[in-house]
């Protein structure tokens, strides 16, 4: 029971990683800036929830212009910071440093609107089920329910649509892409609207379940960011295993270890991959950096 | 000497007096400086405004309101020690140098232990109201208004064996004075003829607890000990061990169980857990209420009792000077704060014992096992 427990546990937080993972590996394989700003949107997302709930507004509501907020506040972010730099060519280590400046500002701001207080959404328990004895959450079940349709559809949309097609053209060969006529800038919105959408997938259901605060977002995407060079960088589908890898590890870690190792798991699973294959699980499949 | 040169001896040596008597009054008049030294910038730090440093400036206000002490007002500084032990030096520092602080207001042991020797050195009186790590008053320039942290797990041990509990198990936070608290807890309960089923910790920054709940779950344990150092852990746990199904006879906590932000999460969360804490005054909670617009938690009177304390160590010691103050408070005697009476007797550690409570209907009730 213990096992089975920490595995669903476990693909329940790999579900949120996976979903903030692929949103970072979209930005960095599309545009090549290490995002670090997309903790920031991500908490954005969760403000924008919680704001509109005490609002009054249904929270199905909510949850729509939360994920709209946070697909805006990427897009505003690329226009506003990043595309003066990539017309001034910046340096992707200059990229870097505005978005750790970015994410900062945008903490900062969050605590001196909102407090550095946790603010809940919602009050009281969440609703249980259970099946045996396994007891699975609400969020358990609307994570694993937004895992299964949301990464099939990003698939048909990368594959089957247009902006899809030029998206990956753009990861695989920005030049060949602007030679093709392909309108960068346009794409560029494209990608940050899509990859901070699936940080807002995430971020509105761990505010509904924990609450929100001005630093939530960073520990997630310091998890998916180790979670796409395990996956191996450039490869979407990589980036979604390496998130779900990480969630049940941390979890099954606890199967026979105390609670305090779960980071040290974590770090050495980055540690690890690093040294002995910083390809990442599907590395081999980078070449082609196929999604 | 002539008689001009006479008069140039006596105006100047005038003139020097009263620039030494106006400079005499001035130091006299000046306010006596102390400083709070709190992690309010960062995560949990609204708890902390609350309840670490709003206590200190409410104690101020009033004290000042009734013209200070020793005829000189009192001026809070307030630095952020960020969670971080050498930010907790560096405002420290800062304190003492630039401020000419006699006292710091500080708390939390990674915070406070490495600040002691900077206090010993520049013979600062650091006082931690409610820290309950017991290497705090191994220096011999501190001074706390809480039991040691070793104090609440034998009593928590006490009432869960008069209630008939067998098997416990322990979700902390991973902190030096809560894991004081834990171990405590297990030896009492232990000696008692109870058994440890399971000892599961998490990260202060922490919001999923569930892992670790699964295994103490699987362990079935007859009752839960949570102890934490915020009341967000203390919400956060409680919730998420209602959710988790665990079949408890009792869930046992800290203090930290009366933080507001326990009622923010809600659901009756609390409802029913046996804690430990001291019995704040009815009438300080309905005075600090009707000035800051909430109830206080007994960590918020601690602090409060501590700095009223201070002040009347300088009453005491009739100096601003910090040995006389500190030997003034080692040799208090009795006192009655709004957490009951304690007294000290010759070091910086009060004499004074946790009582339990229970939350009944959202209220915080005396409980006799």
């Amino acid at each position: 029971m213990l096992f089975l427990q920490l595995l669903i546990d476990g693909l329940a937080s790999g579900a949120l990683y996976a979903l903030t993972a692929v949103g970072f590996a979209i930005i960095y394989n599309g545009t090549r800036i290490l995002h670090m700003a997309h903790a920031a949107v991500f908490t954005c997302g969760g403000y924008i929830l919680y704001v509109l709930v005490k609002l009054g507004l249904h929270p199905a509501i909510a949850v729509v212009f939360a994920l709209a907020g946070a697909a805006c506040l990427g897009v505003a972010i690329d226009r506003v910071v990043y595309k003066p730099l990539r017309a001034r060519k910046s340096s992707e280590a200059a990229l870097f440093v505005a978005s750790i400046g970015v994410l900062t500002l945008l903490q900062s701001v969050y605590a001196i609107i909102f407090t550095t207080d946790t603010l809940y959404v919602r009050q009281g328990t969440l609703e249980t089920f259970d099946i045996g004895e396994i007891r699975l959450t609400i969020v358990h079940i609307i994570a694993a329910g937004i895992a299964i349709v949301v990464f099939p559809a990003l698939q048909l949309f990368l594959t089957k649509t247009r902006y899809g097609r030029a998206m990956r053209a753009l990861a695989d060969n920005p030049n060949l892409a602007i030679v093709r006529g392909v309108n960068v800038e346009r794409l560029y919105m494209l990608i940050f609207a899509v990859g901070s959408l699936l940080a807002g997938f995430a971020v509105v259901l761990i505010a509904y379940d924990l609450g929100v605060r001005p630093e939530m977002g960073f520990s997630v995407i310091f998890v998916s960011l180790v979670a796409v060079i395990v996956g191996g960088v450039g490869y979407l589908p990589g980036a979604a295993a390496g998130g779900f890898l990480l969630g049940i590890l941390q979890n099954l870690s606890l199967w026979q270890l105390s609670g305090r190792w779960m980071d040290v798991i974590v770090f050495g699973a980055l540690l690890v991959f690093l040294v002995f294959r910083p390809q990442g699980i599907f590395g081999h499949l980078q070449s082609t950096r196929r999604v | 000497m002539t008689s001009s040169k006479r008069s140039l001896v006596l105006a100047c040596s005038a003139l020097g007096a009263l620039s030494f008597l106006t400079g005499f009054a001035a130091a006299q008049s000046d306010p006596i400086s102390i400083g709070v030294g709190m992690p309010i910038g960062g995560q949990n730090g609204e708890y902390v405004k609350r309840s670490f440093v709003l206590p200190t400036e409410f104690a101020a206000k009033e004290i000042n309101a009734k013209g200070g002490v020793l005829g000189r007002q009192i001026k809070v500084t307030v630095e952020d020690t960020r969670n971080d032990p050498s930010s907790a030096v560096a405002a420290l520092t800062k304190m003492i140098n630039v401020d000419k602080i006699i006292a710091v207001f500080t708390a939390f042991t990674p915070l406070t232990l490495p600040q002691l020797p900077i206090a010993e050195e520049n013979k600062v009186i650091v006082v931690a109201g409610a820290m309950e790590h017991p290497d705090l008053t191994k220096s011999r320039w501190a001074v706390r208004m809480t039991p040691t942290a070793d104090k609440a797990g034998p009593v928590i041990a006490g009432a869960a064996r008069k209630l008939g509990i067998q098997t416990a198990a322990i979700l902390s936070e991973e902190n030096e004075a809560v894991r004081v608290t834990a171990r405590s807890f297990t030896q009492a309960f232990q000696k008692e003829g109870g058994r440890i089923v399971g000892d599961e910790t998490f990260k202060i920054t922490d919001s999923e607890m569930r892992g670790q709940l699964t295994k103490l779950r699987a362990a079935r344990p007859d009752t839960i000990y949570v102890i934490t150092s915020r009341g967000r852990s203390m919400g956060l746990a409680l919730k998420q061990i209602r959710e988790s199904g665990i079949k408890l006879k009792q869930i046992f906590s800290n203090q930290l169980v009366e933080d507001k932000e326990i009622a923010e999460i809600g659901g009756n969360i609390s409802e029913g857990v046996i804690y430990t804490t001291l019995d704040v005054d009815p009438e300080f909670v309905a005075r600090w209420k009707q000035a800051n617009g909430f109830e206080p938690d007994s960590n918020a009177a601690k602090n409060y009792d501590a700095t009223m304390m201070f002040f009347e160590a300088i009453k005491r010691a009739n100096s601003t000077d910090p040995a006389k103050i500190r030997d003034a408070i080692y040799n208090f005697g009795p006192y009655k704060g709004t957490v009951g009476d304690f007294r000290f007797e010759g070091s910086g550690e009060p004499i004074v014992f946790p009582i339990l409570k229970i939350i009944k209907d959202g209220k915080f009730v005396s409980y006799k096992p």
